[in-house]
C-alpha cells in the first residue's frame, strides 16, 4: 500500500498509541474526582498541557484547552470572541470549511482575505483592508488543499504594528510538526488537530493567549477552566501530547527530507510528460501537500484507479457545492472553474519513501496514458 | 386515525375470468404495504364486491395510507369511519367529522350516497338530499357544489355497517403487479428509466433492476444514486431486487476493440445482453429501457432496431413516444426528480465518441460480436453483482451471497 493521504488523516505514532493504551487501561477514573485515582489522572493532563504549551513557546500563562477536534477548536475560538454587528471579520474562502463556515455563522461584517493566484495572500491588498473595526483575523497555517504555507509571524505581526487588538486566530491543523511553530507572541488562539499528527482522532487542542478572553460554547461541569465542559479524556490528552512532542522533534530535518520527497514527486511527474501543471509553487507551500492538475481527467476517476492498484490520494472536487466540481477554495485561489475538478492532492509523511513516488508517477502515467487513449 | 380503509381496485371492469386472481395478487400487496406499516397490529384485510376494505384496531397512519395510494392497480384509497347500519347514526357522525375538518376556506359540499347493498330500506338520491338539507342547516358557510365541489362526503351503506369518509386519495391505477409479467429493467441516474419503471409498475409487470456499474470510472456516489432511485420505484412494487453489474472492464475493453463512433451503441449492446443473461437467470420475460425515440444517439429508429436484433427478450420501451419534458414531469410526480437531478459522473460521457453513430451497421456489430467474445465476461460481471433486495416500502437491503 502506498499511502499518500496524511493530510485527511495520518496512522498513529507508535509511542502515542502505546501509551493511548496503558492509559484507557490505567486512568478509568474520572479526572475530575475528589479521589486520587481521579487526582492522579488530572496530574497527567496538567503535565500534558504544560509539556504541549513549552513545546509550542508558549507560556505557562497560556491555556490550552483540550477538546475533540479542530472543528470544535475553530469554532470555539471563533464564536467566542466577543464581536459587534459592526466589528469586521477578516477570513479566507479558500480556508477549510471548520474555520470559514464558523465565520458565515458570525453576525459581523466579513471581509475576505484577497488571494494571488497561486494561493499566496495578497498582503498589501489584505493589510490595507484591515481598519479601526476590525476585530478579527482568521487564518491557516498550511492551507488544507493547496498546501500554500503562510507566514503567521510575519503577518501576524503587520496586522498588530497597525492595530494591536485585533486577535489572530490560526488554524495550525496542517502546520502544527510539519513547519515551525512558534506561538511565544502575536498569535491569539491556534488550533491543533490530533489524528493530523500521529493521534487518535477525536481529539484536538486550542492555544488561547493569555489575557484573551474565549466565552464557553459548551456548558456543563465547568471542566477545562470553564471553557469547555465535557469529562476530561487522559488516555487521548496524553496520547495527543505524544505524537505533539516527538512531532516537534526534528521538524526542520523531516521538513528538509520531505521536500525532497516533493521536488522528486514534481520532477518526476514533469519528466512523464503527462501534462500534469503544478499552480502551486514548492516555495509558497509545506512540502507535505502537493497538489496538482490533472490534464482534463477527472481526479476521482484517477483516485479510483489509484485505489485500485492500492495507493490512496485525495480528490479535491468532492464538496459539498451542488455545482459539482466547484470549489470556492480553488476559486479564491484563481483556478479556472473548468479545472477545479482535475485536481489531485498527494500528501506525504516524514516516513514517505522515494520508493512510494516511483510507483505512484509509474502507476499514475499508465492510468493517465490509459484514460488519454479513450 | 382512521380504523377503516377502503380501497377501490382500477380496471376490474376489463376482467373476466381471470378476475379472482387478479383481486388475490392485489390483496396480497396492499396486505404486504399494510403489515409494513403496522407490523405489530392486527390487520384485517376483506374483500367487499368492488373493493377491499382494511381494518386495524390501532388505525392506519398517513404513511400507511400513502403507501397504498401507490400500489398498482388500486384506483383510490378512502380513510372512513365506520358506523352501524342506522341512517339516524349518519347525520351526527358527518356533523362531528365536519366540524374538525372545516377551516374557514372550505365552502362548497356535496354529499354522495352509495347503497352497496340495495336491501338498505332508503334511496341513495334521498339520502343524499336530506343529509344535504340538514348539512346547509348546520353550517352556515357551506353551499351546495355537485361540479366541483371544496368537500365531498361519501357515504357507503354497506352489508353490515355504513362507511362515511370526506377524502379520497388518487391512487396509481392500472394492474396489480405480477398480474402481467417479470421483467428486467435497465436503470441509470437519469430521469428516463426510473419513469420507464413507473409506467410498468402501473401495467402490473413485477420487475428486477439492473444497473451497469462503471467503476472505476465512476464511483460510490453514482451506485447511492441508484439506491436512492430504486428505493422509490421500490414503492410501486410488491418487493424487487437490484443488481449492481461492475461495467467498467467491459467498457473499457470495449471501447479498445471497437470503432469509436461504435463505443456507445456497443456499450448498450453488451447491457442488453447481460440484461438478457440476468433474465434467463430469474425467468422474466422482457426487458425494459428508458428509450425515448430521436433522444439521442442510441436511440434513433435505426439503432432501435438494431438493439432489438440483439435481444433475445422483448424489449420495452414505454417512453417511446414520450418527451423530455412530460418524462420530466412524469419523475416529479412520482419522487425520482430530484434524486436525478443530483450531478455525478457518467462514464459515458468520459467514454462518448465526438460523433456517434446514429445508423448503426448491424452486419458490423454482428461480426464484432463474433470476433469479440464477451460473454464469459458478462457472465463473470453478472456473478460479481452486488445484490440489494428492496422492500414495498423501498427500504433497500444488500443481499449477502
Amino acid at each position: 500500500m502506498i499511502y499518500l493521504d496524511h493530510a485527511a488523516s495520518t496512522p498513529i505514532v507508535e509511542s502515542a498509541l502505546n501509551i493511548y493504551i496503558k492509559s484507557l487501561r490505567e486512568d478509568f477514573a474520572n479526572p475530575s474526582a475528589a479521589h486520587k485515582l481521579g487526582k492522579s489522572s488530572m496530574k497527567k493532563v496538567e503535565r500534558a498541557r504544560q509539556l504541549i504549551l513549552k513545546s509550542l513557546k508558549g507560556s505557562k500563562k497560556d491555556q490550552l484547552i483540550f477538546l475533540s477536534s479542530a472543528t470544535e477548536a475553530n469554532n470555539l475560538a471563533i464564536k467566542g470572541i466577543k464581536l459587534l454587528p459592526s466589528d469586521r471579520v477578516h477570513y479566507s474562502v479558500g480556508d477549510h470549511p471548520s474555520t470559514s463556515e464558523p465565520v458565515k455563522s458570525l453576525n459581523s461584517q466579513l471581509v475576505e482575505i484577497p488571494l494571488l493566484e497561486g494561493g499566496v495572500i495578497d498582503e498589501a491588498k489584505f493589510l490595507e483592508s484591515l481598519d479601526k473595526d476590525s476585530k478579527l483575523v482568521v487564518l491557516s497555517h498550511v492551507n488544507n488543499q493547496s498546501g500554500n504555507h503562510y507566514d503567521i509571524l510575519s503577518l501576524g505581526k503587520k496586522v498588530k504594528d497597525k492595530f494591536p487588538n485585533i486577535h489572530i486566530h490560526v488554524d495550525g491543523v496542517q502546520g502544527l510538526t510539519k513547519v515551525e511553530t512558534n506561538l511565544s507572541s502575536l498569535i491569539d488562539s491556534y488550533t491543533i488537530s490530533g489524528h493530523k499528527i500521529g493521534a487518535p482522532k477525536g481529539v484536538g487542542a486550542l492555544f488561547i493567549k493569555d489575557g484573551v478572553e474565549v466565552e464557553t460554547q459548551l456548558h456543563g461541569g465547568g471542566h477545562e477552566f470553564g471553557i469547555r465542559s465535557s469529562t476530561v479524556n487522559t488516555p487521548l490528552i496524553l496520547s495527543l501530547c505524544e505524537a505533539i512532542t516527538a512531532g516537534l522533534e526534528d521538524v526542520i530535518t523531516n521538513n528538509k527530507k520531505v521536500k525532497r520527497i516533493n521536488s522528486l514527486m514534481r520532477e518526476e511527474l514533469e519528466a512523464a510528460d503527462l501534462g500534469i501543471t503544478f499552480p502551486f509553487s514548492l516555495d509558497d507551500t509545506s512540502p507535505y501537500i502537493l497538489s496538482f492538475l490533472l490534464p482534463s481527467i477527472s481526479s476521482d476517476i484517477v483516485l479510483r484507479h489509484l485505489e485500485m492498484k492500492d495507493i490512496y490520494v485525495a480528490s479535491s472536487s468532492a464538496c459539498s457545492s451542488k455545482a459539482k466540481g466547484f470549489n470556492a477554495g480553488f476559486d479564491a485561489m484563481k483556478i479556472d472553474q473548468s479545472k477545479h475538478k482535475f485536481v489531485l492532492r498527494t500528501s506525504f509523511s516524514k516516513d514517505t519513501t522515494t520508493e512510494d513516488i516511483e510507483t505512484f508517477v509509474k502507476e499514475i502515467t499508465n492510468i493517465i496514458k490509459e484514460i488519454k487513449r479513450l | 386515525m382512521y380504523k377503516h380503509l377502503i380501497v377501490n381496485i382500477d380496471e376490474l371492469w376489463l376482467k373476466g375470468k381471470n378476475r379472482k386472481h387478479y383481486f388475490k395478487t392485489l390483496r396480497e400487496h396492499v396486505h404486504l404495504v399494510i403489515k409494513a406499516h403496522n407490523t405489530e397490529e392486527k390487520v384485517s384485510i376483506r374483500n367487499d364486491q368492488q373493493r377491499l376494505v382494511a381494518e386495524s384496531e390501532a388505525g392506519f397512519s398517513k404513511d400507511c395510507i400513502n403507501s397504498l395510494a401507490k400500489v398498482p392497480g388500486v384506483s383510490t384509497v378512502q380513510p372512513a369511519i365506520s358506523i352501524e347500519r342506522e341512517k339516524g347514526l349518519i347525520l351526527p357522525t358527518i356533523v362531528e367529522k365536519l366540524k374538525g375538518e372545516l377551516g374557514e376556506r372550505i365552502t362548497t359540499f356535496k354529499v354522495r350516497c352509495k347503497r352497496v347493498d340495495k336491501t338498505f330500506p332508503h334511496g341513495s338520491m334521498d339520502l343524499q338530499r336530506e343529509l344535504g338539507h340538514f348539512l346547509l342547516k348546520e353550517f352556515s358557510q357551506l353551499k351546495v357544489d355537485v361540479r366541483n365541489p371544496e368537500i365531498m362526503i361519501d357515504v357507503k351503506v354497506m352489508q353490515d355497517n355504513i362507511f362515511i369518509s370526506t377524502e379520497k386519495l388518487k391512487a396509481t391505477g392500472g394492474l396489480p403487479v405480477s398480474s402481467s409479467g417479470h421483467v428486467i429493467t435497465m436503470i441509470s441516474g437519469g430521469f428516463d428509466s426510473p419513469v420507464a419503471s413507473y409506467m410498468m409498475s402501473k401495467r402490473g409487470c413485477k420487475q428486477d433492476f439492473i444497473f451497469f456499474y462503471a467503476y472505476p470510472y465512476v464511483g460510490e456516489e453514482v451506485k447511492e444514486k441508484i439506491l436512492s432511485i430504486c428505493s422509490v420505484l421500490g414503492q410501486f412494487q410488491k418487493g424487487c431486487r437490484l443488481w449492481v453489474v461492475p461495467f467498467g472492464e467491459i467498457q473499457n475493453t470495449i471501447a479498445k476493440d471497437c470503432y469509436e463512433e461504435y463505443r456507445t451503441i456497443l456499450f448498450r449492446k453488451y447491457m442488453v445482453e447481460t440484461a438478457n443473461l440476468l433474465a434467463r437467470r430469474v425467468k422474466a420475460q422482457a426487458i425494459v429501457t428508458g428509450d425515448a425515440l430521436g433522444q439521442v444517439s442510441s436511440q434513433t429508429m435505426q439503432n432501435m432496431s438494431v438493439m432489438d436484433k440483439f435481444s433475445e427478450k422483448m424489449i420495452l420501451r414505454p417512453l417511446v413516444g414520450f418527451n423530455k419534458i412530460e418524462i420530466i414531469r412524469l419523475s416529479q410526480k412520482i419522487g425520482t426528480h430530484d434524486i436525478s437531478v443530483i450531478p455525478h459522473d457518467d462514464a459515458c460521457s468520459l467514454f462518448s465518441p465526438k460523433h456517434p453513430v446514429i445508423k448503426a451497421d448491424y452486419v458490423y456489430m454482428r461480426n464484432y460480436s463474433m470476433e469479440f467474445d464477451y460473454t464469459k465476461l458478462m457472465e463473470k460481471a453478472l456473478d460479481e453483482s452486488e445484490v440489494y433486495r428492496i422492500d414495498v416500502l423501498g427500504e433497500c437491503e444488500e443481499v449477502i451471497k
